[in-house]
């Protein structure tokens, strides 16, 4: 047998990536949900290009605003809520999201704990690991709200839920809001993980979530959770930094 | 320095590469190896794997691998000839793998100790240098290993093929879990022991980046899942056993796209194959 030849099984621990995406009302209002469709549609063909993650990676989708709270599915083959919420990245496809109704961002946040709960349990019954601390993202334009649409405060009890995961080094929380997000909410849901952009670039926002697997994965898998965070945010500083000085050279060159 | 009585008869390869969420940052590979001659003519085999949130785990693996070829020094220089004799240096061998580590570790903290930083007194600690141990002293049919972490060992038998003698914690969620060098709970993790067997015509030493790749997992007794040596790692022995193979082609599997798929951790593999 030739060294090319031989034998190299495939990943068995997974990368659990878990989307927490606003799709309430005010993103059909602004045109935001048409954009977040293009740049996941975008982002799903950038994620091809990583071998290790194509091979370890499953992703959920859980949306809140249309249809209330629901996981639908990346794979795009089941239509409305599905059974399933976490597919192999590598069957990525993700389906047109749709925006109506209040922000129940709350109850999406806890559900999404809940389904990972659940997915983490299957794997461990099967015994397969975990590659890296499970990634919750949330993406949102607006702020949380109760059934009837006014604003709660509710999102601070989970809050507190969130810090005791990290503390126990089971997950990895990123609050990312586009503009219409509350920089309060933001920041308390994520205090050293949250990013709020002036503008709708769900581009920017999606390649805020590929930095933060880069920076989870190049940490060592038993850093504190805030270790994890600050290279997140060093990393995107140098990303940033790099985008503007290639977009500074590419202007020169066109001058 | 003289050779080994096992390189008279056995091939060692090796090879470390950085994996691809390393790479793909600019990060250092911060696994470690080594191999060569120590004590009365035995071989030491060795590899590391330092913690990739501390900021000198590279540097904690390359000591945790002076720590094994010193104490190996120390502690083989007239080599064991009875089993008992092979016990009791291996318990020897481990505790002052442990003291040297210890040592050179602080060796190292005192300079940086003494150098201030910008805001104030520098405050490296010795947890920064975190890196688990897998290291053998062989004089076949003797293998003498010490392991902290979560490195793994296999041994090919003829008969008999691949076995998994020394496997990584299983059962956990994630690395979290994984004890190193620096840690508190270092004594307890640590494990060793004497492995004589003169049907072993293989070994090889691996860090945790290879445990995907390598390392089937079955089902136990009780339901347990277990990892594996599959029927299959045995191709790897056979490839470097045979002739005319250039030991440099282990490096250029380690770093092919399939292992890259298989984890992104550095990859680290020790292989000694009796010819």
């Amino acid at each position: 047998m030739t060294v090319d030849a031989l034998p190299v099984r495939q990943a068995r621990n997974r990368t659990l990536i878990t989307l927490v995406l606003d799709t309430s009302s005010s993103m059909r209002q602004t045109g935001a949900i048409d954009e977040l469709n293009d740049a996941l549609r975008k982002w799903c063909e950038e994620l091809r290009g990583n071998d290790s993650l194509q091979m370890s990676g499953e992703i959920a989708m859980i949306t809140f605003g249309k249809d209330h709270v629901q996981a639908v599915d990346p794979s795009g083959r089941v239509s409305g809520s599905t059974p399933h919420p976490y597919v192999p990245l590598r069957d990525f496809d993700p389906p047109r999201l749709e925006a109506d109704g209040v922000t129940p961002m709350v109850e999406a946040i806890q559900y999404a704990l809940e389904v990972l709960s659940i997915r983490r349990n299957e794997l461990t019954s099967e015994g397969v690991g975990l590659a890296y601390r499970p990634m919750l993202h949330l993406i949102t334009d607006g702020v949380p709200t109760d059934p009837h649409g006014n604003r709660t405060d509710r999102w601070r009890d989970v809050a507190a839920m969130l810090r005791q995961h990290e503390a126990g080094k089971h997950l990895l929380f990123f609050a990312l809001g586009v503009r219409g997000a509350d920089q309060e909410v933001l920041t308390g849901l994520a205090p050293k993980a949250w990013y709020l952009l002036e503008d709708t670039d769900f581009s920017k926002v999606l390649r805020l979530v590929s930095t933060s697997i880069g920076s989870a994965q190049a940490e060592s898998r038993d850093a504190p959770a805030e270790v994890i965070y600050e290279k997140f945010q060093h990393d995107n500083r140098k990303n940033e930094e790099m985008r503007r000085w290639l977009e500074r050279e590419g202007a020169a060159d066109d001058g | 320095m003289a050779d080994s009585r096992m390189e008279r008869g056995w091939r060692v390869v090796s090879a470390s590469v950085a994996g691809p969420n390393h790479a793909s940052v600019g990060v250092e590979n911060q696994d470690s190896m080594r191999t060569g001659v120590v004590g009365d003519a035995l071989h030491l085999l060795a590899v590391a794997d330092g913690a990739g949130s501390q900021p000198r785990a590279a540097h904690g693996s390359r000591l945790s691998m002076e720590a094994a070829r010193d104490a190996a020094n120390r502690v083989f220089a007239a080599a064991p000839r009875t089993l008992g004799e092979w016990r009791r240096a291996t318990e020897l061998f481990a505790g002052e793998c442990l003291a040297q580590f210890d040592e050179h570790v602080e060796r190292a903290l005192t300079p940086l100790r003494a150098r201030p930083t910008a805001t104030g007194a520098n405050t490296a600690a010795r947890a920064e240098f975190a890196t688990t141990l897998l290291a053998v002293v062989a004089d076949p049919p003797y293998f003498a290993y010490v392991c902290v972490g979560d490195g793994f060992l296999v041994a090919e038998r003829a008969p008999g093929g691949s076995h998994l003698v020394l496997s990584p914690p299983s059962g956990r969620q994630t690395a979290s879990e994984t004890v190193f060098m620096t840690s508190p709970g270092r004594d307890a993790d640590l494990r060793c022991g004497v492995l004589v067997d003169p049907a072993v015509v293989g070994l090889a030493l691996c860090t945790d980046g290879l445990i995907d790749g390598m390392l089937d997992v079955a089902a136990g007794p009780d339901g347990v899942r277990l990892l594996t040596a599959p029927a299959d790692f045995d191709a790897y022995f056979a490839a470097f056993r045979a002739p005319g193979v250039d030991g440099t082609e282990l490096s250029r599997k380690l770093q092919s796209r399939e292992f890259a798929a298989s984890s992104g951790d550095d990859k680290t593999m020790v292989l000694a194959v009796r010819r």
